[in-house]
């Protein structure tokens, strides 16, 4: 079922309701304050999105040190067990309403340390509800505001009084080296003579 | 009289229709005052988070906000006005509105510079989940946020805006804008404590000793501009500065003598502090406590506390224009702007003191975005090793300043405000007054230099650099 | 200060302790095997005596010489101690096998405290139960995780807090790729 359809989500049910609601939507897509932590190399992936190249700012994404300020948490890499209770209780300590993003595959499905590591989750889903997964090892910085972009989508459609749509929405494309349609940037050819 | 300042009786004498009572009084405080100073006063620090997030991106070499524009809100004022008509009839009629060339590229400007972020920003925190946590002290807790901002907005009571415009005028008005402010310590250590965290409980007590620490060398360099006025009257200390003929800047007092200048700067250094702003945010530095004693809150509330640290910026400017730059006097013409009709005159002087403010609201940005921050240990030996006794080396030098000038003259009257009599120094007295302390001090300079061959170590050590 | 090579140094140890041996691994590295006993003695002599004064203990680590190719086979766990000396610039390397079974060994945090953390991992991704340590708590993995995971024999647990070890559809199929050889 389209989630757009689920009782209480259409919009013509509630006329002036729904109106509002629009426009709160409006403000939470618009300001997106991420959780400012990381825990691998996706990380330095996820810094360089606030740097200038990238600069998730452009889309109203500031990091927020404490998770009570935040709406949105990227998971950025390698979750073990033991930090999976951690990542959950600051998932638990965020306010309503939040959102999860998957950044990367350690995140995803444990990516390379999925089947041999002993100590390595697979999967931060099996933790806290997530709504944009975002394949890639790391995925550039062009893949996460990618998926920040289908977030946005999301947040569009969300509804105060209306059903949450749960569904995982994984981001694709980002398979193939440096991030699948994503333009690569074109540097021009390296200087002769070097490596 | 009823102590509101002229605007005030004279609005509350045309409600009562003669001698007012305290309802009319009331009345006119509030319609006058109060709701004219929150439209002037609180726009203008929530203006400024989404300026110090463009002042930013472009000290970064970034954008900055640029994606939510004014077409949120516009859709839902259509939304609204054409609530008789179904939605794809309401979506077709906004579109061809927003497709309308002018439109069009007002929107696309209002989207260019971020102006939908501060809405949208807002309006998100508006919906966020208000959470109390378990351990907080509840009363304590919710009380703190709206104390913060009572003490960052009440010392606006008595800052002179223009002529006619103080809302409260005493006799004691500078004490009343530094003791008031203290409200804010108050506030922050009730954040601190009520949360019940650990963070915010150190944040708390790193932003009490901090602020209380830093009001003495305020509370000294607003000392030093009442000695030289000999008024704690903000309005008489603005009328003093009063300057006939074409250049009224030079009666301001940062340009009396250096020891003014330097407590000018005294005040800024401190006021930063004061603001909680870089380099001196202890309170709330990330990489050590979380948030600080903000951790534990989240929407509106958290909201709050940032709009009293933006108001608070708002009222350093405000000081340090009143007391060292003249208020609201123009630096050229004030002869003539104060001859002006009252319509003509009071938006302009408005105007120059906003500027002022803003001029002083920038440099702070500016600083954040470009010095890192303090240690704790460093900030409280900034306090009490530097600034403190350079406070009182500055009160010094203006008591024998007015000493050395032997007398006083009769000086001008301003407007509503009575002459006050100034420090008869005279041009050459100025003259004197600026070369022996700046000679005393360059030759200190210089001796430093010559005994260890290089700047001084406690110079040094202050800025953390090594030989 | 006089740097000493690694014969100078074993021999100074042998002098004092003749139960040291002195071991060359298959790669050419020298280390002394210390047995499990005088570990602390020996630690003590190397950190005071003016020649030597190891003061540093640079790492402590372990590993399991379980299906290491050597005759006859052998299952120990041989606790490796990397010592330098700040004071004339050279190292060694101590080694001790302790048993599987009945896995302990003294501690040397009473001679260099970098020890207690050292000890704590090694505790905790080998079993090594260092005697006498204050605090042998579990440092990298969870409190409640059972089991050694550096050790070759270890099985990896179906579950942990509920969470199954593989995803929906994944198996081990063999055992994994290593390159093999020693280490």
């Amino acid at each position: 079922m389209n989630p757009s359809d689920r009782p209480g989500n259409r919009d013509d049910e509630q006329i002036v309701l729904s109106s509002v609601d629009e426009f709160l939507a409006w403000g939470k897509e618009h300001s997106l304050f991420y959780l400012l932590f990381a825990t691998a190399c996706c990380g330095i992936e996820l810094m360089q999105a606030g740097g200038p190249r990238y600069d998730v700012d452009r889309l109203g994404m500031i990091p927020r040190a404490t998770p009570r300020q935040a709406d949105l948490m990227i998971v950025a890499g390698t979750i073990t067990h033991k930090m999976a209770s951690r990542v959950r209780t600051l998932w638990e300590q965020m306010t309503e309403p939040r959102w999860v993003v998957s950044m990367g595959s350690c995140a995803n499905s444990g990516g390379p340390f999925s089947k041999w590591s002993y100590s390595v989750l697979n999967g931060i889903d099996k933790y806290v509800p997530v709504d944009v997964y975002i394949p890639g090892c790391p995925p550039r910085p062009e893949a996460l505001i990618d998926g920040v972009m289908a977030l946005r989508d999301r947040v569009r459609r969300y509804r105060t009084l209306g059903e949450r749509d749960t569904t995982p929405h994984v981001v694709a494309g980002h398979d193939a080296p440096f991030g699948g349609h994503c333009k690569v940037p074109d540097f021009g050819k390296p200087p002769e003579g070097k490596a | 009289m009823s102590g509101f300042g002229y605007a005030v009786d004279t609005f509350a004498a045309w409600l009562a229709g003669g001698e007012p009572g305290w309802l009319a009084v009331s009345v006119a405080v509030l319609a006058v005052w109060v709701l004219p100073l929150m439209l002037l006063v609180f726009p203008v620090a929530a203006l400024g988070q989404i300026l110090e997030r463009k002042i930013a991106a472009a000290i970064q070499r970034r954008v900055g906000p640029n994606s939510a524009g004014l077409d949120g809100p516009l859709r839902f004022g259509f939304r609204l006005m054409l609530f008789f008509l179904p939605r794809e009839r309401q979506d077709r009629v906004f579109k061809a509105f927003c497709n309308f060339p002018p439109v069009r590229s007002i929107l696309l400007v209002s989207r260019r510079l971020g102006l939908g972020q501060l809405a949208a920003d807002g309006i998100k925190m508006l919906g966020k989940e208000d959470i109390v946590p378990a351990g907080a002290d509840g009363m304590v807790f919710r009380l703190a946020p709206y104390l913060a901002l009572a003490g960052a907005f009440l010392p606006f009571c008595v800052v002179p805006f223009g002529q006619h415009l103080v809302m409260l005028e005493t006799e004691v008005s500078a004490l009343f804008a530094v003791a008031v402010s203290g409200i804010v310590v108050v506030a922050l250590k009730m954040a601190g404590w009520g949360s019940g965290s650990k963070w915010s409980l150190l944040g708390g007590m790193r932003a009490v000793a901090q602020l209380v620490s830093y009001e003495i060398p305020i509370g000294l360099a607003v000392g030093g501009a009442v000695l030289w006025s000999g008024s704690m009257d903000l309005h008489a200390i603005v009328g003093q500065q009063y300057e006939p003929g074409v250049f009224s800047l030079l009666g301001w007092n940062a340009l009396q003598t250096p020891f003014l200048a330097v407590l000018m700067v005294v005040f800024f250094v401190a006021g930063l502090a004061e603001c909680q702003r870089s380099p001196f945010d202890m309170a709330e530095a990330e990489s050590e406590l979380v948030s600080g004693f903000n951790t534990e809150y989240s929407g509106l509330r958290w909201g709050l506390f940032a709009m009293a640290e933006y108001t608070e910026m708002l009222l350093v400017g405000a000081l340090l224009a009143t007391l060292f730059l003249g208020g609201y006097q123009s630096p050229i013409g004030e002869e003539w702007i104060c001859s002006l009709a009252p319509w003509l005159e009071v938006p302009i002087h408005v105007a120059l003191l906003g500027a002022k403010v803003v001029a002083v609201y920038l440099l702070m940005m500016w600083i954040r975005w470009t010095l890192p921050r303090y240690r704790v240990d460093q900030v409280m030996r900034l306090a009490w090793l530097v600034l403190v006794p350079l406070c009182l080396v500055s009160l010094f030098g203006i008591a024998l300043t007015l000493l050395a000038a032997g007398g006083t003259e009769p000086g001008e009257p301003f407007g509503r405000v009575a002459a006050r009599p100034r420090a008869a120094l005279g041009w050459l007295g100025h003259l004197v007054g600026w070369a022996i302390p700046v000679a005393v001090g360059a030759w200190l300079v210089v001796m430093a230099k010559k005994k260890h061959g290089q700047v001084h170590p406690a110079l040094q050590r202050l800025t953390g650099g090594r030989s | 200060m006089k740097a000493l090579a690694f014969d100078a140094i074993a021999t100074a140890v042998q002098a004092r302790f003749p139960a040291v041996l002195v071991q060359k691994a298959d790669n050419g590295q020298m280390a002394l095997r210390v047995p499990k006993a005088s570990i602390v003695d020996v630690a003590h002599f190397l950190r005071t005596d003016a020649q030597l004064a190891f003061d540093g203990l640079s790492d402590l680590t372990a590993f399991d010489t379980l299906k290491y190719p050597s005759t006859p086979p052998q299952d120990d766990i041989c606790v490796v101690y990397v010592l330098f000396s700040y004071t004339h610039r050279h190292k060694v390397l101590l080694k001790v096998h302790a048993e599987r079974a009945a896995c302990d060994v003294p501690t040397v945090s009473g001679e260099w405290p970098a020890a207690l953390y050292f000890e704590r991992e090694v505790w905790d991704l080998f079993g090594v139960r260092f005697v006498g340590h204050p605090s042998l708590r579990r440092i990298m993995t969870p409190d409640d995780w059972e089991g050694h995971p550096l050790r070759k024999d270890y099985l990896y647990p179906a579950t942990y807090n509920g969470v199954a070890h593989l995803r929906d559809g994944q198996h081990f199929e063999a055992a994994p790729p290593r390159s093999g050889g020693p280490l």
